[in-house]
């Protein structure tokens, strides 16, 4: 691509991008208001749609943008365009039914993106993905109607996990997976869809079933995954790894938790089973990628640097405090000081990556004017 | 132009470690110079950047010489470069310094496509010999396992 090409796409890229950490933030916002440390009078509709504004918002808008990036078809950028705004629709306050409308609509673009891919090449791992999509579309519906968010929390984390473990279904391949073993990955993935189907008619019968898919799923990562054999190499490569393997250590206990409590209504075990899930298993791999994501999709280069891991042991310190201390053991200042830290990850996070751009520029700078005159 | 130097190659290399550095060529009076500019925790040097930066610098521009350097373009996640992941299909390059290198990607839903593009372009860009670089994402043949070399399966741990 063409300097000026590379310019264009980074110019049509970045507002989208940016509407993504619109919602982060109104998400991250609406978090503190959960934890009741942030004044619910100012943006409340942030505290009621925390969970729709971090997965469908931010992370819809993300990863629909990915998978346009990928296609490189114009129509798909309607995907990360809609969830955008239906995130930003949400917080100002439109009428009740813009915002989720608008996710919705995302949502089904996502899936048409999935659609074309599968006609460019048929594979299971995007039929997963568009499995994932299709959880997207169904949980943005059921918001439009009304529905509380602990009814359609599956669906969202089924949109997470699908999208993210047909990637890694994806990458068996590359690390020569016999058929025997992804046939017992697709056991469980297709486990975890069934009973997150199952939870939009019968709710505690669905979210044990997709527990049981969410155990059998992180077992088998942690056993077979490529990056078992990653975090032996070095820089970046390690990161990723080791920031994978950590997001499958939450994704078991997000199993565990989900099949043994079914919880559906705001309490420890749902605060617990839905935070191993999102926070544990979905933001650990947003780290993980994140490195190459942002090059990919800004065009710009990320320089890893060690300080990276400071992020990512914050989240799982923080979010182990939560838990355990909050959520098990009843503290609710560990809760606080565990959903504050985990808030801090993402700051952290977000710090370190425009930091990664910056050395990177910096160094290309100091390199032209070291050239003589 | 700087004043004197008759051509400036700037090139950006991220080594496998995650340490990035800058390899700065100029040609003046027909003499190659190099400087590297180093970040913290640079471990390089273009001497042990591989097959040394001086000699590449004065081959004719072959495919051969361009699959060498593909082969520093490394795919983060997986720590191998492409050449051994069996991504580039194929490569020309001759005396026009025109170079097209025709390569796929694992999957069509890879985002990864824009920035391989960067990663080759900047893995050529110290070479004076290359005037122009062209890449082809195809999808036909589709990526299988079978196109990994041995030295690619084995750092993957294939059985």
């Amino acid at each position: 691509m063409a300097v000026s090409a590379v310019a264009a796409a980074r110019r049509r890229r970045l507002p989208l991008m940016a509407l993504a950490l619109v919602a982060l933030f109104a998400g991250m916002w609406g978090g503190l208001i959960r934890l009741g440390l942030a004044n619910p009078d100012i943006v409340p509709a942030a505290g009621d749609a925390h969970g729709p504004l971090m997965a469908l918002g931010f992370l819809g808008t993300l990863i629909s943008l990915e998978r346009a990036v990928a296609l490189g078809r114009s129509w798909v950028y309607a995907a990360p365009l809609s969830a955008g705004l239906g995130a930003v629709a949400t917080l100002v306050g439109a009428p009740a039914a813009f915002g989720p409308a608008l996710l919705a609509l995302g949502g089904f673009v996502l899936l048409g993106a999935h659609v074309v891919l599968h006609r460019l090449a048929p594979s299971l791992d995007n039929a997963v993905m568009g499995a994932g999509a299709v959880a997207w579309c169904a949980a943005a519906v059921l918001w439009l109607t009304g529905a509380d968010v602990s009814r359609f929390a599956p669906l969202m984390a089924g949109f997470l996990v699908l999208t993210i473990v047909g990637e890694r279904l994806e990458l068996t391949r590359v690390a020569g997976r016999s058929p025997r073993s992804r046939r017992l990955l697709l056991i469980a993935v297709t486990t975890f869809a069934a009973g997150v189907a199952v939870s939009v008619a019968a709710e505690r019968t669905g979210v044990r079933i997709a527990g049981i898919g969410l155990a059998g799923q992180a077992l088998w990562l942690a056993r077979f995954d490529i990056a078992r054999r990653t975090v032996r190499m070095g820089g970046v490569t390690r990161f990723m790894a080791a920031a994978l393997l950590g997001g499958y250590v939450w994704l078991a206990a997000g199993g565990v938790l989900w099949t043994a409590s079914a919880a559906l209504a705001d309490g420890p075990a749902y605060d617990a089973s839905l935070h191993a899930v999102f926070l544990g298993f979905v933001m650990s791999i947003v780290f993980a990628h994140a490195p190459v994501i942002v090059p990919a999709v800004l065009r710009v280069p990320v320089a890893f640097r060690r300080g990276f891991y400071a992020h990512l042991i914050l989240l799982h310190v923080s979010l182990a405090l939560r838990l355990l201390g909050g959520d098990l053991a009843g503290s609710v200042t560990l809760w606080r000081w565990g959903g504050v830290g985990t808030g801090a990850a993402i700051l952290l996070f977000l710090g370190a990556t425009v930091a990664g751009v910056a050395i990177s520029r910096r160094v290309s700078r100091y390199a032209l004017s070291a050239a003589p005159s | 132009m700087h004043h004197g130097v008759d051509s400036l190659r700037v090139a950006g290399v991220a080594s496998a470690d995650g340490s990035v550095f800058t390899v700065v060529l100029f040609l003046q009076s027909n003499c190659v110079n190099v400087k590297t500019v180093r970040s913290r925790h640079d471990k390089l040097t273009p001497a042990s950047a591989g097959p040394g930066v001086l000699g590449l610098l004065t081959e004719p521009l072959t495919p051969a010489l361009v699959r060498r350097l593909l082969g520093t373009v490394i795919d983060p996640e997986l720590g191998v470069n492409i050449v051994d992941l069996g991504l580039v299909y194929d490569v020309a390059a001759g005396d026009d310094g025109v170079v097209t290198i025709t390569m796929t990607l694992t999957t069509p839903g890879c985002p990864l496509g824009g920035f391989l593009d960067d990663q080759i372009r900047a893995a050529l860009a110290p070479l004076p010999q290359v005037r122009a670089v062209a890449i082809e994402l195809v999808w036909e043949p589709p990526w299988d396992p079978e196109l990994m070399s041995p030295a690619g399966r084995e750092q993957l741990g294939w059985p």
